[in-house]
């Protein structure tokens, strides 16, 4: 009974309901309460864990070659038939999710680690630190990204694909660091900053303990929509052939067969599974980065 | 407006000359000859190779390389081609026209449909039909746009045979005779269509959360007052203020536009600039590589300033700084 408890309790009661109301736990719920977002979160677990558990999924081995059964429709023996050299498509598909995910991912981290520490630095210092380095990041906004992604990445060609990985890396991560500079900018002006300063925190210190945590949700949904625009463009890459090597199996090396307008006509097996598989992924990824984004802005009252 | 504009574009001459290091350093690591496109790739006697390189000044000092290709750039010479055996600026000059006819048409495309779906969607939010178009944007967004393209050519080329599914222009055509413009139009609407297509999401979305937005404005209250009908305050008050933004959305997207073409082209095999670096690529023509590579960029600059400088018209308060 209510009537019953003592200060005491009261004061337990309301710090427990206080530390369940912490913004992620909010966040969290309202993230979960969006179906969208939900199915689309068990759509990518599904995809991933299928993409990396390939060798025990897949009926067949992807360098094997069937040259009995080349370009053959689903069924017989196939689930989604057989490329023009014979391999089959579903075991490609599992594989070449692999390669994409890995490679967007790897991407996402290395865009998000470059982009938030020389965004953090410029909005944490302003000044002259700031406007250096802004005049660079606008400077490298001038080149056209796929442009470069392909005339850097056919020149590293033979370098395979820790150099592509690289170059969408220095390429790639201008708009994050000035997301992060914004929001840095702002946030640095809030008392609980100078405190932090004058009871002697180093700046890094700072950053890292104080500031980063605060804008963790902008990163968050930054990082989400760089992971769709990274699998986007080594697919894209891939495609135009300056991407990932050609014996690896990606979505991008598979849709590759469709620059040929007899498979787009006649084998349309070949190339939908993968344009399905691409899109179908990118779509779940932005998703889940409008759902987050959603669930941490406090004026939606879903 | 006229010394904002001054000083907008002097800001731009020392970003150009940096560009130009960049391109020109990208050039040198490429493998060949990417500057003046005279040594034979095919051919890799170390001799022939050797003698061409001193002939062609490519043992010099670099800054001398750099200041030979600078002032052949600035009186419009890109060096040769070796695959097609002419001058680069004539092969650019051959294939731009396609691609500003591509990007035209497909902008055009990308400003019809966002202006009406975006209208629609703003003036009846939250219900089916904004629902839809919502939906649509979202499917726009995600897929990618040579998957947009194949689909399209094996839908609207393949399936209703209503578009051609490769080519710029029909052969057998006389250049300039109303045939031959028919075919190019015929030939450029697919690929536009795909092009402007996936950018109206981005767009349509903004003139709609705009109309939004606005719609709850005071100006828009006293207009309903007054006892406006609720179509002129959406197509006369609103409109005009929604409408603004989304003109000057074209020059910031400029470089995803151009990366749009690339591929685009490439899929279509449409003779463009875009088809044309790649292709260049893929024949290690590394003289015509680099050529496009500064346009694009010096492309993406122009447009971003054009951008600035509409919304400058547009809107006063950023020329002063």
């Amino acid at each position: 009974m209510s009537a019953a408890l003592t200060d005491q309790e009261r004061i337990e009661e309301l710090k427990k309901k206080a530390k369940k109301q912490s913004p992620w736990a909010i966040a969290r719920r309202k993230l979960f309460r969006n179906k969208l977002a939900v199915i689309s979160l068990v759509y990518l677990i599904i995809v991933v864990i299928a993409a990396y558990l390939a060798p025990l999924i897949s009926p067949h081995s992807p360098t094997l070659v069937d040259i009995m059964n080349r370009n053959s429709p689903p069924g017989d023996g196939y689930l989604l038939g057989t490329d023009r050299s014979g391999r089959d498509i579903f075991t490609l598909l599992l594989y070449g999710a692999r390669t994409s995910l890995t490679i967007g991912i790897v991407c996402m981290i290395g865009i998000v680690l470059l982009g938030t520490t020389i965004g953090s630095i410029a909005g944490y210092y302003g000044g002259w630190v700031d406007a250096v380095l802004m005049r660079f990041t606008d400077f490298m906004m001038n080149f056209p990204f796929l442009v470069f992604v392909i005339v850097l990445a056919s020149i590293f060609r033979e370098a395979g694909i820790w150099a592509l990985i690289l170059v969408f890396i220095v390429l790639g991560w201008t708009g994050a660091a000035r997301v992060v500079r914004s929001k840095m900018m702002s946030e640095k002006e809030n008392e609980y900053v100078m405190a932090a300063i004058s009871i002697g925190g180093t700046p890094f210190k700072v950053i890292r303990k104080h500031l980063l945590p605060n804008i963790m949700t902008t990163i968050i949904v930054q990082a989400t929509l760089l992971l769709a625009v990274m699998i986007v463009a080594e697919t894209a890459l891939s495609f135009l052939g300056f991407g990932v090597p050609s014996g690896t199996p990606s979505w991008g090396n598979m849709m590759q067969e469709a620059r040929s307008p007899t498979v787009i006509r006649n084998s349309w097996w070949i190339w939908i599974p993968p344009a399905v598989a691409i899109t179908s992924t990118i779509l779940a990824i932005n998703f889940i980065g409008e759902g987050i984004k959603d669930a941490f802005n406090p004026k939606s009252a879903r | 407006m006229l010394l904002y504009t001054l000083r907008r574009i002097l800001i731009m001459i020392p970003i150009l000359i940096m560009i130009s290091i960049v391109v020109f350093s990208l050039a040198l690591a490429m493998p060949g000859d990417a500057l003046s496109g005279q040594i034979d790739p095919a051919n890799t006697d170390p001799q022939y190779v050797e003698q061409m390189r001193e002939q062609l000044g490519l043992n010099d000092p670099v800054h001398v390389q750099y200041a030979r290709w600078a002032t052949g750039v600035l009186q419009w010479d890109f060096g040769r081609s070796f695959n097609h055996r002419m001058p680069v600026t004539e092969l650019i000059g051959e294939r731009l026209p396609n691609t500003i006819l591509l990007s035209v048409m497909s902008l055009m495309i990308t400003y019809v449909l966002a202006f009406f779906m975006g209208r629609y969607a703003g003036r009846h939010p939250y219900t089916p039909g904004d629902y839809g178009i919502q939906g649509l944007n979202y499917l726009m967004l995600a897929i990618p746009s040579f998957v947009a393209a194949i689909f399209a050519i094996f839908i609207f080329s393949f399936q209703f045979g209503w578009f051609p599914s490769t080519g710029s222009v029909g052969s057998g055509l006389e250049a300039g005779t109303w045939d031959w413009w028919v075919s190019k139009i015929h030939h450029t609407a697919l690929p536009a269509l795909v092009l402007g297509g996936l950018t109206t999401a981005s767009y349509t979305q903004f003139l709609r959360n705009d109309i939004i937005e606005n719609a709850q404005k005071d100006y828009v209250r006293t207009a309903r007052a007054k006892g406006t009908p609720e179509g002129t305050i959406y197509n006369k008050h609103i409109l005009r203020n929604s409408v603004i933004p989304i003109i000057t959305l074209f020059g910031f997207d400029i470089a995803s536009i151009i990366g749009g073409a690339v591929i685009i082209e490439t899929v279509f095999t449409y003779r463009g600039i875009g088809e044309l670096l790649i292709s260049s690529i893929t024949n290690r023509d590394y003289s015509v590589v680099t050529a496009i590579t500064l346009m694009l960029s010096v492309a993406t600059l122009v447009g971003n300033l054009i951008a600035d400088l509409i919304y400058g018209v547009v809107d006063p308060r950023i020329r002063v700084e």
